[in-house]
């Protein structure tokens, strides 16, 4: 397997780079997350013992569970009966660090095929609104076939260009926007990832207006997560950077940490270019640390 | 049981009563079931079900609200699959308890027989949910017949099971 030369460009920021290179040669293992509204973890990890799997309780989750890489847990009677949904252990950061609450009304804006959209309503415990967007018909459809799947009663869909969300949908307590990229990250599921396309400046262009609009849309007070699936510091510290940059006092970066999952600190430097010294506070995942893919995570709280 | 202002802005409100009705006199699922959510229909076909406290936004216009619970304008309305799994715990009647390969049938969305004995609770041809240890799979189609009575998986194509792949009685 041939390590893109696009990643060559990281081996500055990356702590151990045997181990980066090594741990993206492995298949990466498959993760299914427990569907509280209808289950328990324990009953979701005994139908997976019965059917002859292993799974093994994530280090920082014991409702989530690691099964090995040619594993199919989608093709069984628990899966049909929605009681878990499955989903790479990395897009299980985002909604935790969203934090998002029984009653409160949430926008998931490029919300698509909806595994944190789904997290996002279990947390919330059926209840109080989330509002799962996205501009692909087919792709809102699978989000369809989510909901419905996993029993989800607060949920409405809307078919829109997120960067130019109606305002008059808000405000929100808490946005959640991860947003299209690269997905340099998935580099273990898909060899494929077009490495030649990380930092476009249509792509972070895109990325900065769908950030920027998230925060319009945020009450003040309320929190947005900024996501991505790469590694590339164009899509996720320069984006993050400008935003802050243009809301000056009103925007801040709060800790994004999550005891027992291992991540890198935020870059506050690329290139020359120096960066908020708050950006430390983003988390990096580089696939070597928890033996995941790659991905990133910003956690902002608007201030007025 | 209105719901919220929102809510009443954003999708056309339903009066759930003749659906209500109509559950409880096939499936003896009693209307407290429902306690709690709404019935809104934000496109033609299809009634929704949401929590009642639910707060979408007018614009854009919601595609979807809630879960799919009804298919209308059809001899008889259909649950959907997903209220059934959702709120087929509450039925008493027309409840088909399938043994493995029933079950494995209609999750692969094939036709199976069902034995005198299994029709004690049910009243005769039309929707029945099919259930598997204790766990409603969705709605069926049941026919009488003189031995028992054939029952049509109503699965849609979206949850079907690949029968080349999918085994209960096999692991």
């Amino acid at each position: 397997m041939e390590l893109p030369t696009a990643f060559i460009r990281y081996r500055p920021i990356v702590d151990d780079w045997e181990a980066f290179v090594a741990a993206l040669r492995r298949p990466l293992p498959v993760c299914v997350w427990t569907n509280t509204l209808r289950t328990t973890p324990e009953q979701v990890k005994a139908a997976l013992e019965a059917e002859g799997l292993k799974p093994e309780p994530l280090a920082w989750r014991s409702d989530a569970f690691r099964l090995p890489p040619d594993s199919q847990p989608g093709n069984r009677l628990a899966y049909v009966l929605g009681h878990y949904h499955v989903q790479e252990e990395v897009s299980l950061l985002p909604v935790p660090l969203l934090d998002p609450q029984p009653g409160e009304r949430v926008l998931d804006l490029c919300a698509a095929p909806g595994g944190k959209t789904a997290q996002i309503a279990v947390r919330m415990q059926n209840r109080g609104t989330v509002v799962a967007n996205d501009r692909n018909p087919l792709r809102l459809r699978q989000l369809s076939g989510t909901i419905e799947r996993l029993g989800l009663l607060n949920v409405t869909t809307t078919l829109h260009d997120g960067a130019d969300y109606p305002l008059e949908s808000g405000p929100f307590d808490r946005v959640l926007v991860d947003v299209p990229c690269s997905c340099e990250g998935n580099f273990r599921k898909d060899q494929q990832v077009a490495d030649a396309f990380a930092g476009a400046p249509e792509l972070c262009g895109l990325q900065t207006a769908l950030l920027h609009r998230a925060v319009t849309l945020c009450h003040p007070g309320g929190r947005i997560v900024y996501a991505t699936c790469t590694f590339a510091p164009e899509e996720n510290e320069l984006v993050v950077d400008t935003v802050l940059q243009r809301w000056g006092e009103a925007l801040r970066l709060l800790p994004a940490r999550l005891e027992g999952f291992r991540g890198a600190p935020g870059l506050t430097e690329w290139n020359g270019r120096r960066l908020h010294p708050s950006l430390e506070l983003a988390l990096r995942v580089w696939p070597h640390l928890n033996d995941t893919g790659g991905f990133f995570v910003a956690v902002l709280e608007r201030q007025a | 049981m209105n719901g919220t202002p929102e809510l009443q802005q954003a999708v056309k409100i339903v009066d759930p009563t003749p659906y209500f009705r109509y559950l409880e006199e096939r499936f003896g699922i009693p209307p407290s079931t429902f306690d709690g959510y709404v019935l809104v229909q934000p496109g033609r076909k299809k009634v929704y079900i949401v929590t009642a406290d639910h707060r979408p936004p007018a614009h854009p216009r919601p595609r979807t609200v809630g879960l799919p619970f009804l298919r209308i304008y059809l001899k008889f309305p259909k649950l959907s699959t997903a209220a059934a799994q959702q709120f087929g715990h509450a039925a008493t009647r027309n409840v088909i308890d399938a043994d493995a390969r029933q079950a494995e049938a209609f999750l692969t969305r094939r036709d199976f027989r069902v034995r005198p004995e299994q029709l004690t609770h049910c009243t005769g041809r039309g929707y029945v949910l099919v259930r598997y240890q204790g766990h409603t799979l969705g709605v069926g189609f049941l026919i009488p017949e003189e031995a028992g009575g054939r029952v049509e998986s109503m699965l849609p194509r979206s949850w079907a099971r690949d029968p080349a792949s999918f085994s209960l009685t096999a692991p």
